[in-house]
């Protein structure tokens, strides 16, 4: 790192010390503890900003961002913002009645509502600007709320200067749906509706309608909600000026409002049958990412896991059986159902995909009722894990559903699964050409 | 993490040549063997013909070894009283068949002239033709992406991981890229695009044949299957009349189906005009699609 990539960071510490030391200290400190002793970049800061007596409970224990980079469901924010509006209500609260702040907060990027729910000692002025550190986000309406709790430290800053942004958010990025990410924040999608359904939900002012669906482009394919009839019809390509990017256990999805301008695209566009003709994503893509919503994987199943076959459930919370007995609700009558915990490599990764009872049904060739026939007829009802180990073990399938990823690397839950043609010989002749003609 | 090793789509002839190993010492962790074309290996998966396997072992304290052929060569299977399971899986097969077999790189070097590389069996299947022909296309494609890759890392001064990644390619793959890249010296990356191109070849024969892409008379002299040239390997054009003429050759001098010394088949192929050298070449193309064996040294059986 140069001094010119230290310099943001040297700017935090010397907010935080004040006029105690000279930059050129601080600078030579932080090098020193980055590349003699080889510290992480956080380590490091908050080291110095103890050693010249800073309050390192007053720094940012992470990098500040911008607020209108701030994803919902982000657990802890550091900002500064210009405090736009302060208003005061009453609520009832567990513990009674309490104050609470509201407002607007903004900086150069962004204005974001905000909520102050622990107001006991707590000045805040319309006007000033403060740096807030652990804050948390919220959605509400598919817009990002930030929320000021126990946790979070509030500060009045008279150093920073803001110039509110005049447009109350950051233009969206234009980008491909096969380049979505959890973090994504606002982004600009052109696609093809794929479908599109409409739902009623409960809301604070009675019921309201949102419409759910998948878009599709080129790259990829994601599940949107749509939270105003937009007259969204499957077949239309629309451009949408403004989405923000949620995620669900890191599956990202987008969900926009009347702030977002929807286009409908005229001219040629692939077509919903072609957008629909899958791209086999790699499973290394899978292990390094978060999660990834309606993606397919082909790959040879090398691996039907203990936990398949005919299992039997609790009527009450569908936990799998263990002799009978639920973990949670003890002896019950168990009700059947059929699974497939399976690994799948393609070469690249190993997947793990847990596949349903209409999948299996269809992969074995056999419905339930028949499975259970057949293991009483044998006693043992391990028998079907047998007979789809002995079909499915070293067969290529490819699977389509979502997954997510944890410390054993990414898990799928199927909603598609199918055994793959192995006639070869077509593909052989083509690569085969190619490589004697670019020779 | 507790993350599960890929299995390897890799030919015999990449797997054996690995000469470098990762042990990182700690228990548990996985070891490596790393690849010239910089597969950084744990794991693998093979579909083909399995030859032969015998107990080199005792009764008592077996220890199993089999041979699976692909294209180019074989791979080798072993498995100890240690590991019950793969012994099992063994003992149930009868040579030839086709198998499906998944499993971890073992090197075995008790010194420093013997170097052994073989599978550990954590899964044997029987299979048939079509996945055989399914995992050499696969095979093939996944040779061809590690051949990119290692001529892009052979640009790089020094080799790097991150470089390697931004290019698209799995960590995995970067890291062993980069190994290989400082470790093999003179890697000879045209002897496996033509271990590529015969099997893609081989796979692709009969619609190739078609379009008149294969020319027979082009062919040369090639020597023992085993230790075929990878090079001359892309030469390896035999007609179907050829192989049929072999088949019925050996189909006629088997009569007890016990097989036949291969000095026999010398001696009656070169009444019908074919030399030992060129058939030397069929007999490596028959076994090659599984439909030859050799179950005991210096004899030759039909499948």
């Amino acid at each position: 790192m140069n001094d010119e990539d230290l310099s943001p960071h040297v700017d935090e510490i010397m907010e935080a010390v004040g006029d105690k030391v000279s930059r050129a200290e601080v600078t030579a400190e932080l090098k020193k503890y980055l590349t003699v002793f080889r510290l992480n970049l956080q380590t490091a800061k908050k080291t110095i900003v103890k050693r010249f007596g800073g309050e390192s409970e007053a720094y940012p224990v992470s990098n500040r961002k911008k607020l209108g980079a701030i994803a919902p469901g982000e657990m802890s924010v550091n900002f500064v913002g210009k405090l736009l509006s302060v208003n005061e209500k009453e609520i009832d609260g567990k513990g009674g009645r309490k104050k609470i702040y509201y407002g607007l907060i903004g900086d150069e990027t962004a204005v974001l509502p905000y909520t102050a729910w622990e107001t006991e000692g707590l000045k805040l002025e319309k006007g000033s600007v403060i740096s807030v550190r652990n804050a948390y986000a919220t959605e509400y309406q598919s817009k990002v709320q930030l929320n000021f709790g126990a946790r979070t430290g509030i500060k009045k800053d008279d150093t920073t200067r803001i110039e509110v942004s005049e447009i109350p958010s950051v233009p969206a990025r234009p980008v491909k749906i096969g380049e979505i990410a959890a973090d994504s924040g606002r982004v600009e999608v052109t696609g093809r509706i794929l479908s599109v359904e409409k739902k009623i939900i409960p809301g604070e002012e009675g019921p309201r309608e949102i419409f759910s669906g998948i878009i599709a482009d080129e790259t990829g394919r994601i599940r949107f909600t749509c939270w105003r009839d937009a007259r969204l019809k499957q077949d239309d390509v629309v451009k949408i000026s403004s989405a923000a990017v949620r995620s669900w256990k890191g599956i990202p999805q987008l969900s926009f409002d009347e702030s977002a301008e929807i286009t409908r695209i005229k001219g040629s566009y692939p077509t919903a049958k072609e957008l629909s003709t899958r791209k086999f994503v790699e499973v290394s893509k899978l292990s390094e990412g978060t999660g990834a919503a309606d993606v397919t994987v082909a790959g040879m199943i090398l691996q039907v896991k203990e936990g398949s076959g005919l299992v039997f459930r609790c009527p009450e919370c569908k936990r799998v059986l263990q002799k009978g007995t639920c973990r949670i609700h003890g002896k019950v009558e168990g009700v059947a159902d059929l699974r497939i915990k399976a690994v799948l490599d393609d070469g690249t990764g190993a997947l793990s995909v847990v596949m349903n009872r209409e999948i299996t049904e269809s992969l074995l060739g056999m419905s339930i009722d028949e499975c259970i026939e057949k293991a009483r007829s044998v006693m043992d009802y391990d028998v079907i894990r047998g007979m789809l180990d002995e079909r499915l073990t070293t067969k290529e399938v490819e699977v389509t559903g979502n997954v997510t990823v944890d410390e054993y690397g990414p898990m799928m839950i199927a909603r598609e699964a199918r055994l793959m043609d192995l006639d070869v010989r077509e593909k052989a002749e083509k690569l085969l050409l190619e490589l004697e003609e670019s020779e | 993490m507790n993350v599960r090793e890929p299995a390897w789509r890799m030919f015999s002839k990449e797997f054996n040549a690995a000469t470098l190993d990762l042990t990182s010492g700690e228990e548990r962790a996985p070891t490596y063997v790393v690849t010239p074309l910089g597969a950084k290996v744990n794991r693998v998966v093979v579909v083909g013909v399995m030859t032969e396997i015998e107990n080199i072992g005792t009764k008592e304290s077996p220890m199993m070894r089999a041979r699976v052929a692909d294209p180019a060569g074989s791979y080798y299977l072993s498995a100890g009283q240690f590991q019950p399971d793969s012994l099992t899986l063994l003992k149930e097969l009868k040579p030839p068949e086709f198998v499906a077999v998944v499993g971890k790189a073992r090197v075995y070097a008790p010194d420093d002239n013997i170097r052994l590389l073989s599978i550990r069996p954590e899964t044997v299947r029987r299979c048939g033709p079509e996945l055989r022909d399914f995992w050499v296309y696969e095979t093939c494609v996944s040779t061809l992406r590690r051949l990119e890759m290692m001529s892009e890392v052979m640009k790089m001064h020094p080799p790097s991981v991150e470089e390697v990644r931004k290019l698209g390619y799995p960590k995995l793959w970067a890291e062993g890229a980069v190994l290989a890249a400082n470790y093999y010296k003179d890697i000879d990356f045209e002897a496996y695009e033509a271990l590529v191109l015969a099997a893609l070849r081989e796979i692709a024969s009969k619609s190739v044949e078609e379009i008149g892409e294969i020319d027979v008379e082009e062919s040369v002299v090639a020597s023992d299957s085993d230790e075929v040239e990878v090079s001359e390997l892309e030469e390896l054009d035999i007609s179907e009349d050829e192989e049929k003429t072999v088949i019925q050759l050996i189909k006629s001098l088997d009569k007890e189906g016990k097989g036949v010394a291969i000095e026999e088949v010398i001696a009656a192929a070169k009444k019908k005009n074919i030399d030992k050298e060129r058939l030397d070449e069929i007999f490596a193309v028959l076994m090659g699609k599984g439909e030859l064996f050799e179950p005991v040294l210096g004899r030759l059986k039909l499948a």
